[in-house]
């Protein structure tokens, strides 16, 4: 028994070591592999969908992220038209319906999504461009109700819903006026971006058709792009339990990254140290947590 | 502004930790149950006042649809966020029942509102039943274990004559050491009422 074991040892042995140094270290290997591919593979991801849903989808709202933004953009104005032309799979209305109802189905996985939900919260200013009687959503005003032309502050779920019905025009929110922008440019990773808005992307990627910012696009995926780094880089250094002044300028989203980051490389700490003897203790660890 | 309280709600739920729980805020749920039927009120009376101006509901545009379009949203916005309360809650303590077992601390249950608590005994009774069909314990941790049996030491007085699966009863007094059976500890570890001796 005992040879056996060690015979397919040294079997694997020889076969890991063509391909690793170790057999401890290809984890490590894969773990390198993918964090450094990730920002790619969302890239050339995110980049088909100008082809599946063409441009007119700009009009639309919502085409849910910077990067699918920024693919439409950087699709060339020949491009595009080619695009719309001949998209001979499908015609423009069953494109149209097809990218509305994906849409619909987005919305609804998102239901029941606390963050999605306080993100809605977020408020815009607007005015009104039709009258509506029998509501007190104007602060300023006495009377419940609304003239055309008065600008009020609206949550963003109001505003939406809202604008979708011609009702109201959306300007930009101040998180994304021209002083951030050019905070952003300076020094992205260094901008406080929580006290602005805490879901400063998704926020962004919901308004940005809205308010038909085209550039706001642009704005989180340079602000992404160089930010992404910087947390990446300091979730896996050793000084991040003294970073909690970085914590504090981070949008949700991006603590979200972090701890999935830190997470991972404290699973595959545990994973290293091996066992089935640790696993209870963890184990243990966890639901005492939830049980206080 | 329509819709804030039950965004309050949403937000206290969402500071506590992920997968804990706090209190259920029956006061807030209260309070926004209510701003939904002055919503529903007031939804109606515009809605009549459009029909006593002689006008198409479908088809009229003017302020009074504004107005009962507004309530109408703010109305569906309150549901939303009184679903998403309840339905995450009811996940964590659906998850309570895989990580802590069939019976919930005294703290825990505290924070549960009659119909979690309801919901809980009904989820742990199908759970039971379920298991008593394929005769399999899913409870149980996923990773096999080197040696069935492990060395634990009691933290709290269990108390004794507890049954264990080999028919034994054990008396398990506060800072005692036993051998028991990985499957039999488990269930007392998990509740935090033993811990594992390692090394």
């Amino acid at each position: 028994m005992a040879t056996k074991f060690s015979k397919s040892q040294n079997f694997q042995g020889k076969l890991t070591l063509v391909f690793f140094p170790k057999i401890k270290h290809l984890p490590f290997f894969i773990f390198i592999l993918i964090t450094s591919l990730l920002p790619s593979f969302i890239l050339i991801s995110l980049r088909r969908s100008p082809i599946s849903y063409p441009t007119h989808s700009l009009n639309n709202p919502n085409p849910h992220s910077p990067i699918t933004l920024f693919a439409v953009h950087s699709v060339s104005p020949f491009r595009r038209h080619d695009l719309l032309r001949h998209s001979s799979v499908y015609s423009f209305d069953e494109l149209k319906r097809k990218y509305r109802s994906s849409r619909q189905k987005d919305r609804m996985a998102k239901y029941y999504d606390i963050d999605d939900i306080i993100m809605e919260e977020e408020t815009v200013s607007v005015i009104f461009q039709k009258a509506a009687s029998g509501v007190g959503i104007d602060p300023s005003s006495e009377m419940d109700f609304i003239e055309t032309g008065s600008k009020v502050e609206l949550p963003f779920w109001l505003a939406h819903e809202l604008q979708l019905r011609q009702a109201v025009s959306v300007n930009v929110p101040s998180c994304f006026d021209q002083k951030t922008r050019l905070e952003i440019q300076a020094d992205s990773a260094g901008v406080d971006l929580r006290s602005r808005c805490p879901f400063f992307y998704d926020f962004g990627c919901k308004i940005a058709p809205i308010v038909g910012d085209r550039t706001i696009g642009f704005l989180l995926l340079s602000a992404f792009k160089s930010r992404y780094k910087e947390i990446l880089t300091k979730a896996h250094s050793v000084a991040f339990a003294a970073g909690s002044k970085f914590w504090t300028i981070l949008t949700k989203e991006e603590i979200n990254l972090y701890e999935t980051a830190q997470s991972a490389m404290a699973s595959f700490k545990k994973w290293r140290m091996g066992g089935p003897r640790f696993q209870i203790a963890a184990v243990l660890g966890r639901k005492r947590k939830s049980t206080e | 502004m329509y819709g804030r309280t039950a965004c309050q709600l949403v937000k206290e739920f969402a500071s506590g930790d992920k997968g804990q729980l706090v209190s259920f805020n029956s006061d807030l749920f209260q309070q926004v149950v209510a701003e939904c039927s002055q919503h529903h009120l007031e939804l109606q009376s515009l809605i009549r006042k459009i029909q006593e101006e002689g006008l198409d509901i479908q088809t009229a545009r003017n302020a009074d649809h504004y107005g009962a379009l507004i309530h109408h949203l703010a109305l569906v916005r309150n549901k939303r966020c009184l679903m998403a309360y309840v339905f995450n809650r009811a996940e964590i303590i659906r998850n309570l029942l895989w990580k802590i077992g069939h019976v919930l601390p005294q703290e825990i249950e505290e924070k549960l509102c009659h119909t979690e608590e309801e919901h809980f005994k009904k989820h742990s009774t199908a759970l039971k039943s379920y298991m008593s069909k394929v005769m399999v314990d899913l409870t149980v941790d996923m990773v096999p274990p080197k040696d069935p049996y492990i060395k634990v030491r009691v933290l709290d007085d269990i108390g004794d004559g507890i049954l264990l699966s080999d028919d034994k009863t054990a008396n398990f007094a506060c800072h005692s050491m036993h051998l028991l059976k990985r499957t039999d500890a488990e269930q007392f570890i998990s509740r935090g009422q033993m811990e594992e001796l390692t090394g």
